[in-house]
C-alpha cells in the first residue's frame, strides 16, 4: 500500500518535472548553456548574472533580420542597450548548409558588415541552444534579468511587416523591456508572438 | 608560367562559379509568386457586393501563409487603391497545408491558392471603367524565405470578364463557418477543445482531423491533434503551446478533416475561453488536499455514520494485545474503500473518454442505483434496529455490521462505506472532483483516491493509535441502545432515497419499490422461522420466492417518470435548457442559473436556508432577476455541457449573470457562487452589481 503511494507520488513529481523542462516560461529560470563566440571563447548564460542579457537569434540572409539590419534599427538598439551596460548575445543556430550558416572568421565579417553592436556573436550550429529556448524565428528575442529569470520572450516589435518602413511607428518590445527591467518597473508586455524566417535547424 | 597557372586557376573558379550561378538563374524565377485578380461579378451597380478573388501562382514546393502562419512567416497583405466609398472585407484564406520544418512547423499553402475578399460598392459609383489596385506584400518561403511585393488590378465594368466558377470554387475551399457549441479548457499537457455537433459523419476519418487555431501560440504545432468522434460531437486534443490559454478571451479556430469521399473539408468557429478561467484556479495538491478532507466529512454524512461507529465501536474490544489485528483491520478497510473509488473513478473516467456527457453523481441518475442503494440502507437499518442479526450463511456481513470483526468484514465494510457515501455529496468534493475530471486519468485517479482516503482515515487511525482506542466508552449494555438509535438516520436516508426515485421512475417503479421493501422484511421474518414439518417447509420455501420476486421486481421493471416535474404557478423560476438562458441574455435583466438535483443534498440544503426564502424571492423580483433552475436528477447533457463550462463536473452550481453595463450594453462575465449558500452571499453577489445603487 504504502510503495504504490509512493511510487504514484514518484509518478506525479516526474509528470511535473518533466513540465519544467519543457519551453522556457517568462518569469522562470532561463535555461543555462554554454556557447562559443565567434573568436572561440566560451560563455556560460550565468556568467552574465548581475546583468540584463539579451538573446537575438540571428540569420543575416533572413529578409526579417535584413529588416531590422538593413534600416540600422538592430544596430541602434544593440548600442543603446550595450551603452546601459546591458549583455547582447547575436545567436547563429543556423545548420551547416542551411541560409545563414557561418563559423567565426564568417559571423566576424557579417558583424563588421553589419556594423553590430552586440557584446559577442555566438555560434550554434547544432541547434541545440535554439531548440533549449524553442527558438522559432529570426529575430526571435528574449530578455534575461540580472537574476537569470526569462523576462522577455518574443518579437523585436510589434509590426510584423517585412518591410522596413514598418519601424517607425511600432513599439520595441525589447527595449521596454530592458527600460522597465533598469526602473524596477513591471514588464508591460512580456510574451509576444516572434515573427520572421524560421530558424533554419 | 607561375602566372599562367594562377590565371588559368582563376579562370576555372570563375568559370564554375558564374556555372553555378547560372544554374540557379536558370532554374528559379525572379519572382516565386505571380499574383492575378479575378471577381465573380465585373459588370456591377452601385450598392453591390462582389467577391474578389487573389489568385497567387507559387513556384513548385514554395508556399506562402495562412492568417496563422505557424512558427514563422506572416500572411499576405493587400493594400487597395479605389474610389472613395470601397468597402473591403478581411482577406478569406482556403484550408492550409500544415508544412512540418524540423522542429517548426508552419501553415501555409501550395500551389495556385486564391485568397477571396469581399467588396461592397457605395451606392452611387462613377461610371465608366473602374480601376482597382492592389498592392500585395507577401512572403514566399522554402528552406528560405523571400520578401516580394506585386501589383495586381482589376477592372470593373470594363473589359475584363467575371469569373464566377472559379470564386465558386475558392469558396468551397475556405473553412466553412459554422456556429456549434464548443468548450476549450488546458488538461494537464493538453488543449482539449469539444465541439457539440449532430454531424458526426462528417468527422469520420479522425486520423486526418486537425486542429488550427487562428490565435498563435496556443497549441504546439509541431504535433498532431488527437481526435475523438463521439455521439454528440468531437473532442479534439493537442499539445499545449507557449502562450496561456488565459491571455485570450476567445478562441477561433479551423478543424480540417478528410470527410468520407475523401474530401479535405474544414470548418471554422469561435468558443469563448472566459467560462473556463472562473473555476480552473486550484492546482493538483490543493485538489488532493480538498478530497482528502472531503473524504474525511463523508464520515459524519447520515448515511456512512451510522455504520463506521459501530465499525469503531467493535474495536473497543480488542485489547493490546491484538494490535496486529487492529492494524490489519485498518488496512483492509482503507483497502476497501480505495478498492470501490477506484473501481467508480474507474468507470467515470472510462465513459468520460469514451465521451459521454457525464459528471460527478452519475451513479445517482440511474434509478436502478437508487432502488438498490435505498435497499440497502433499509437493510442495514433494519439490523441495527436489532430486527434481525446476520448469522451464519450471512457471515461476511454478519461480521462487517455486528460487533465481531474479521479481516474480509473489515474489507467489506469499507466497500460499503463508499456505497452508501455516495448519496451524500459532501461541499468539498464538488471543486476536487471537478478538477480531478479535466486532468488525465493518471491524476484524476488520484484525486477520486484522496478522496477515499479521507473516508478511510479516522477509522485507520483508530486502528494504528490504541491510545485513541481507549479513549472510547467501554463496552456495556449502552451499546445495544446506541446501535437501535443509529438505525433511524438509515431509515431517513431510505426515505429521502425513495422521494429521489419518486422524481425519476414512475409511480409504479415506485409502489414496487415500497413493496419490495416490505419483501425484505417479509423475507427476513422468514428466515427466523423454523419450520418443524415438511408443509410448513414447503410454505417458507414458496413465501420465501415470493419475497426474493417482490424485492427483484422493481429492479426489472424500473421505468423512467412518464413526465418531468411541473413547474408551480407560484414558484418564481423557469426551466433552465440552453434556449431559455440564450433568449434571458438577450434582454436587460440580470440571471441567476441554480443547478441542482434531487439527490444533492447540498443543494435541497442551500435552497431551504438560502434561495427559497421570502427575503431572496423579494430580491430577485426586485431586481428583475431572472431565475433559471436547470434538474440534473437524471441524464441530462444539455446541463452536463453547462456544468462542463464551469470546469465543474456536479451540482450544485450557482452563476450569476449580471445586468449588462448601460453604457456599453455588454454583460460583465457571469460569476460562480460558492456551494455552499447563504442569504449573505446572494445579496452581496447580487448588489456588486446593481446598477440602482448609489
Amino acid at each position: 500500500m504504502k510503495l504504490t503511494f509512493l511510487s504514484a507520488l514518484a509518478a506525479v513529481a516526474m509528470i511535473f518535472s518533466a513540465n519544467a523542462q519543457a519551453a522556457p516560461t517568462v518569469g522562470e529560470m532561463a535555461p543555462e548553456f554554454t556557447a562559443v563566440d565567434s573568436n572561440g571563447n566560451s560563455h556560460n548564460l550565468s556568467d552574465f548574472r548581475g546583468k540584463t542579457v539579451v538573446l537575438e537569434w540571428t540569420n543575416n540572409e533572413c529578409p526579417f533580420v535584413v529588416k531590422h539590419y538593413g534600416s540600422g534599427n538592430m544596430q541602434k538598439l544593440q548600442k543603446e542597450a550595450t551603452d546601459k551596460d546591458v549583455v547582447w548575445l547575436s545567436i547563429h543556430s543556423s545548420a551547416e548548409g542551411k541560409q545563414g550558416h557561418v563559423n567565426g572568421e564568417q559571423a566576424n565579417a557579417v558583424a563588421e558588415e553589419q556594423g553590430a553592436n552586440a557584446t559577442a556573436q555566438l555560434l550554434d550550429a547544432s541547434g541545440d541552444i535554439g531548440r533549449l529556448y524553442n527558438a522559432k524565428t529570426t529575430p526571435h528575442m528574449f530578455v534575461v534579468d540580472a537574476d537569470g529569470n526569462l523576462a522577455y520572450a518574443g518579437a523585436i516589435d510589434s509590426d510584423s511587416s517585412f518591410k522596413p518602413e514598418a519601424i517607425e511607428g511600432a513599439t520595441n518590445y525589447v527595449m521596454a523591456a530592458i527600460d522597465s527591467l533598469a526602473a524596477g518597473t513591471e514588464i508591460e508586455v512580456s510574451s509576444t508572438k516572434p515573427y520572421g524566417c524560421s530558424v533554419k535547424y | 608560367m607561375k602566372f599562367f597557372k594562377v590565371l588559368f586557376l582563376t579562370l576555372i573558379i570563375a568559370l564554375f562559379s558564374t556555372n553555378a550561378h547560372a544554374v540557379t538563374g536558370n532554374n528559379e524565377p525572379d519572382q516565386y509568386v505571380s499574383v492575378r485578380l479575378l471577381a465573380d461579378k465585373t459588370d456591377v451597380k452601385g450598392g453591390d457586393t462582389i467577391t474578389i478573388g487573389i489568385e497567387n501562382t507559387i513556384y513548385p514546393k514554395w508556399h506562402i501563409y495562412w492568417i496563422n502562419p505557424g512558427d514563422s512567416g506572416t500572411p499576405l497583405e493587400a493594400a487597395w487603391t479605389t474610389p472613395v466609398g470601397f468597402e473591403f472585407g478581411a482577406i478569406q484564406h482556403p484550408i492550409p497545408k500544415t508544412i512540418d520544418y524540423g522542429p517548426l512547423t508552419n501553415y501555409g499553402h501550395e500551389g495556385k491558392p486564391v485568397l477571396l475578399q469581399t467588396l461592397k460598392l457605395p451606392d452611387t459609383i462613377p461610371s465608366g471603367p473602374i480601376t482597382l489596385d492592389a498592392k500585395i506584400d507577401l512572403l514566399v518561403c522554402h528552406d528560405i524565405c523571400i520578401p516580394e511585393s506585386h501589383t495586381a488590378s482589376l477592372t470593373l465594368n470594363g473589359n475584363q470578364k467575371a469569373e464566377t466558377a472559379a470564386i465558386q470554387k475558392a469558396q468551397m475551399k475556405l473553412p466553412q463557418k459554422v456556429a456549434y457549441q464548443g468548450v476549450i479548457r488546458e488538461e494537464g499537457e493538453n488543449i482539449t477543445v469539444t465541439i457539440a455537433t449532430e454531424d458526426t459523419a462528417a468527422f469520420s476519418n479522425a486520423d486526418t482531423i486537425r486542429l488550427l487555431p487562428i490565435e498563435w501560440g496556443i497549441i504546439d504545432n509541431t504535433t498532431k491533434t488527437s481526435a475523438k468522434v463521439t455521439s454528440d460531437g468531437v473532442v479534439l486534443s493537442h499539445k499545449k503551446g507557449d502562450r496561456a490559454l488565459s491571455e485570450i478571451s476567445e478562441f477561433p479556430f479551423a478543424i480540417a478533416y478528410t470527410d468520407p469521399a475523401g474530401n479535405e473539408q474544414a470548418i471554422e468557429l469561435s468558443i469563448s475561453t472566459s467560462a473556463m478561467a472562473a473555476g480552473s484556479d486550484i492546482t493538483f495538491i490543493q485538489a488532493l488536499l480538498l478530497a482528502i478532507v472531503g473524504g474525511l466529512i463523508l464520515n459524519l454524512m447520515p448515511c456512512v455514520f451510522p455504520v463506521l461507529s459501530m465499525k469503531a465501536l467493535s474495536l473497543v474490544s480488542l485489547n493490546d494485545k491484538e494490535e496486529k489485528k487492529a492494524r490489519a483491520y485498518g488496512l483492509s478497510y482503507t483497502a476497501g474503500i480505495l478498492i470501490s473509488f477506484g473501481l467508480i473513478a474507474g468507470l467515470l473516467i472510462a465513459l468520460k473518454a469514451g465521451g459521454a456527457q457525464i459528471g460527478w453523481g452519475f451513479q445517482l441518475q440511474n434509478p436502478i442505483v437508487i432502488i438498490v442503494l435505498s435497499y440497502l440502507v433499509f437493510v442495514i437499518g433494519l439490523n441495527l434496529s436489532g430486527l434481525f442479526e446476520f448469522s451464519g450463511r450471512f457471515s461476511y456481513w454478519g461480521q462487517n455490521l455486528a460487533t465481531k470483526s474479521g479481516h474480509g468484514g473489515a474489507f467489506w465494510t469499507g466497500v460499503l462505506a463508499t456505497l452508501v457515501a455516495t448519496p451524500c455529496t459532501a461541499p468539498f468534493m464538488g471543486a476536487a472532483i471537478g478538477f480531478a475530471l479535466t486532468q488525465n486519468a493518471f491524476l484524476s485517479l488520484l484525486v477520486f483516491l484522496g478522496l477515499g482516503f479521507g473516508l478511510a482515515l479516522p477509522y485507520l487511525i483508530l486502528c494504528y493509535v490504541p491510545a485513541l482506542r481507549q479513549k472510547l466508552p467501554k463496552p456495556g449494555a449502552w451499546m445495544e441502545t446506541f446501535r437501535q438509535f443509529l438505525s433511524f438516520p438509515m431509515f431517513i436516508t431510505a426515505a429521502w432515497l425513495i422521494w429521489v426515485l419518486s422524481q425519476q421512475a414512475a409511480d409504479t417503479t415506485l409502489l414496487a419499490t415500497l413493496v419490495g421493501m416490505i419483501a425484505i422484511v417479509f423475507g427476513l421474518w422468514l428466515l427466523k422461522r423454523t419450520p418443524n414439518n415438511s408443509l410448513a417447509k414447503t410454505l417458507r420455501t414458496i413465501f420465501l420466492i415470493v419475497a426474493i420476486v417482490g424485492v427483484i421486481n422493481p429492479i426489472v421493471s424500473a421505468e423512467p417518470a412518464t413526465q418531468s416535474i411541473s413547474v408551480s404557478e407560484e414558484s418564481n423560476w423557469s426551466s433552465y435548457s440552453p434556449e431559455t438562458l440564450s433568449t434571458a441574455l438577450e434582454s436587460k435583466n440580470p440571471i441567476f442559473v441554480n443547478m441542482t438535483a434531487a439527490w444533492c443534498i447540498t443543494c435541497k440544503v442551500n435552497e431551504r436556508i438560502a434561495l427559497d426564502t421570502d427575503k431572496t424571492r423579494q430580491l430577485f423580483s426586485d431586481q428583475n432577476i431572472t431565475y433559471l433552475k436547470g434538474n440534473w436528477t437524471n441524464k441530462d447533457p444539455e446541463i452536463t455541457k453547462f456544468l462542463n463550462q464551469f470546469d465543474r463536473h456536479g451540482v450544485p452550481l450557482y452563476v450569476f449573470y449580471p445586468a449588462p453595463d448601460e453604457k456599453t450594453g455588454e454583460r460583465p462575465d457571469p460569476v460562480l457562487l460558492p456551494q455552499l449558500l447563504t442569504k449573505n452571499i446572494i445579496f452581496e453577489t447580487i448588489s456588486d452589481f446593481d446598477t440602482n445603487k448609489e
